[in-house]
């Protein structure tokens, strides 16, 4: 700008201005971005999803097998529920550290029920989800009503229910559920198992919850703004006490597609869980600040996971090494969010 | 400084009670009153274990609490400050699962001598705290999200670097460091002591320990205040992971071994030792003294319900629910008087 001569490609780009006439194709897709930020955030994971598959397909053919793709869909279905449950969570601003030591503890109980004193499944499996529920409301109660914070609340629940899980079972296995309970994940219905139906429904339905319900909605705005939401005449308590209850509730539900998959529980099961459930909901696009939950985003956040702990087996490196790639992986994707995030707040 | 400091939470004295009562000067000095209670939890606990365990009241068990105690002080003071800046670092236990592994390797594979070994292990500690103050500070991702994050990577790369090894039986200055005494009283006690003095001194009469404070307190007041928070939490992070690293130090000494699994589950008992000491949840109010009382009641606890003859998988549900208990009770009285 300092220049005397003026700048023939500068008087140019004066004349060109966006605004001026015809707004050129970055112009109009940052702006129609703008307005879709969610189909942006979709649209990205998709992406990501696709290029996952073609480059472990290039690595192996086998990759992309009907054998292959059921191994993974089967082994994504519990954390498929687990990601629905945790982006209600999330999107309200919350976090749950718990469900690791819940699904312990629903484990344990059906261990208990089903193996140790030979009850019929299916009251047990009631039981079970009333027992999750029950403590999804526990975390709910102490978030909502007496408003410590999510962080502390799971992180005491952690230690509370993965304690109570040992002193119900000690370092005992309890295994050899009968065949009505692992009917879940070994029966086959059009080629694919129980277990897959239920997270698409459960998928379908948390979609549903959040986006065309009225409490679905709310749980979206008090995570945008508690106060704003509190003045609009939302019982913010109400709300958040709903959402722990449900991550509760599909926490139980995880368990049994778990249960009838691995056909054994112990108290230390599904150790660290809750890194994958909310690393996938991040993955999927779900706002970390709250106030924006993508339930289809959380599904092929699931799925991503599924595919690059299957297709880092098929490369062949070891855990340790997968575990690595896995907490770099959340580590950039999270760092990007909170990027993409602080950009749209500064231009908005 | 100070003073920049402490209105937020003095600004609101309503002085209903008459000059000079009790509940006046607990309002003027708030950090007394939250050691307070503190130091009662702890007089309770132990009144309790006295009559339920015939052991429970003697020296012996004293210095084993405070030997036992020693790394989730040490661990608990830079939690504390990274508590005060208002962030969280759940990822401790993976980093010293790191500097441990890296302390094997250094000792046993490269046999480099025991001083330079620990040097490695704080240094690597910074290290990984550095990565995670990069993340909170400069990318300014939430700490939660970061060191859950780092918390399953730093492990990993443990696990990578030990490959499953155990290392043990090292030469004999490290050990002496674990299980040496000095005047009858255990070694980790003397370094947690000097850590506490010297966490205290930095928290309250440094610059850098009371930006802290004030970036805590409230980040916009702090930057407009013309404090870099970026590099105050930085540096809280880098502190904490050097601190980690420290706790490594009397962990491998005391146990005269190394691997990769070691600190798991260690964040669980840390965090709880700081917020039962009274360290604000939000931020702004750290009190290194709290810490150390909160690590003596989770010490209290665990040893006198072990010598009570309870199972020892008690320990985890009581702590859970002390944990919340106290946040809760805090979070009710300060919600009605504190704002």
């Amino acid at each position: 700008m300092t220049t005397a001569e003026p700048d023939p490609s500068a008087m140019q780009a004066v004349i060109d201005r966006p605004s001026a006439k015809r707004p050129g194709f970055a112009a109009l897709w940052q702006r129609w971005g703008g307005d879709h930020p969610n189909f942006i955030s979709l649209a990205t994971t998709a992406l990501l999803l696709v290029a996952l598959v073609i480059i472990f397909t290039l690595v192996n053919e086998r990759f992309v097998s009907w054998r292959n793709i059921t191994i993974v869909l089967n082994q994504s279905a519990s954390f498929v529920i687990l990601g629905v449950g945790m982006t209600f969570v999330i999107t309200t601003k919350g976090i749950d550290l718990s469900i690791g030591a819940i699904v312990a503890l629903v484990g344990t109980l059906l261990g208990l029920f089903i193996v140790t004193w030979q009850w019929p499944v299916l009251p047990a499996v009631l039981l079970g989800l009333l027992a999750g529920g029950l403590c999804g409301a526990f975390n709910g109660i102490c978030v909502a009503r007496f408003r410590v914070p999510p962080l502390i609340v799971t992180l005491g629940t952690m230690a509370l229910f993965r304690g109570i899980s040992f002193v119900l079972l000690g370092h005992q296995i309890l295994f050899d559920f009968p065949d009505s309970m692992l009917w879940l994940a070994r029966a086959r219905i059009f080629g694919l198992s129980p277990t897959i139906y239920l997270a698409i429904l459960v998928t379908a339905w948390g979609w549903f919850f959040l986006n065309k319900t009225r409490t679905g909605q709310a749980m979206i705005a008090v995570g945008g703004n508690e106060e704003a939401a509190r003045l609009a005449g939302i019982d913010v308590a109400r709300i958040k006490f709903i959402a722990y209850t449900l991550m509760g509730l599909l926490s139980a539900l995880a368990t049994m597609v778990w249960v009838a998959r691995m056909n054994s529980v112990q108290a230390a099961m599904a150790y660290g869980i809750e890194f994958h459930a909310i690393a996938l909901v991040v993955l999927g696009g779900t706002s970390l600040f709250g106030g924006r939950g993508l339930i289809m985003g959380s599904l092929m956040g699931a799925v991503i996971l599924g595919i690059l702990e299957n297709g880092l087996v098929i490369v062949g490196l070891s855990s340790f090494v997968q575990q690595v790639v896995l907490g770099f992986i959340f580590i950039a994707v999270v760092a990007f969010r909170t990027l993409q995030f602080r950009e749209g707040q500064v231009t908005r | 400084m100070s003073t920049a400091v402490s209105p937020q939470r003095n600004g609101g004295a309503r002085d209903r009670a008459p000059e000079g009562s009790w509940r006046n000067l607990l309002r003027l000095h708030p950090d007394t009153g939250v050691l307070l209670s503190s130091l009662a939890i702890l007089a309770v606990l132990i009144i309790v274990f006295s009559f339920t365990s015939e052991q429970f009241f003697s020296t012996t068990v004293l210095v084993n609490i405070l030997n036992q105690m020693a790394i989730y002080i040490i661990a608990g003071v830079g939690m504390t400050l990274v508590m005060t800046s208002g962030g969280i670092d759940i990822s401790i236990g993976s980093i010293i699962g790191v500097t441990a592994t890296l302390m094997g390797i250094l000792l046993i594979d490269a046999g480099v001598p025991a001083l330079l070994a620990v040097l490695g292990a704080l240094v690597v500690g910074a290290i990984c705290g550095a990565f995670n103050g990069f993340l909170v500070a400069v990318v300014r991702v939430p700490p939660i999200i970061v060191t859950l994050g780092t918390f399953t990577l730093f492990r990993g790369i443990a696990y990578m670097l030990g490959e499953g090894r155990v290392y043990m039986r090292f030469a004999e200055p490290l050990p002496w460091l674990g299980d040496g005494r000095i005047l009858a009283v255990p070694v980790p006690v003397y370094i947690a002591l000097l850590t506490v003095i010297g966490g205290q001194f930095f928290l309250t009469s440094t610059r850098l320990g009371q930006r802290i404070t004030a970036v805590g307190g409230n980040e916009e007041a702090a930057r407009l205040a013309g404090i870099d928070v970026v590099r105050t939490k930085f540096l809280t992070y880098v502190i904490m992971g050097s601190l980690a690293g420290l706790t490594t130090v009397v962990i491998v000494a005391r146990q005269d071994a190394a691997q990769a699994v070691m600190g798991t589950g260690i964040e669980l008992h840390v965090i709880a030792a700081v917020i039962l000491g009274g360290t604000s949840l939000f931020g702004g109010r750290g009190l290194i003294l709290g810490t150390v009382l909160g690590a003596l009641i989770l010490g209290v606890l665990n040893t006198g319900l072990l010598l009570s003859g309870v199972v020892q998988f008690w320990q985890l549900v009581a702590i859970g629910i002390l944990l919340i208990v106290v946040v809760a009770l805090r979070i009710a009285r300060e919600g009605t008087e504190g704002k």
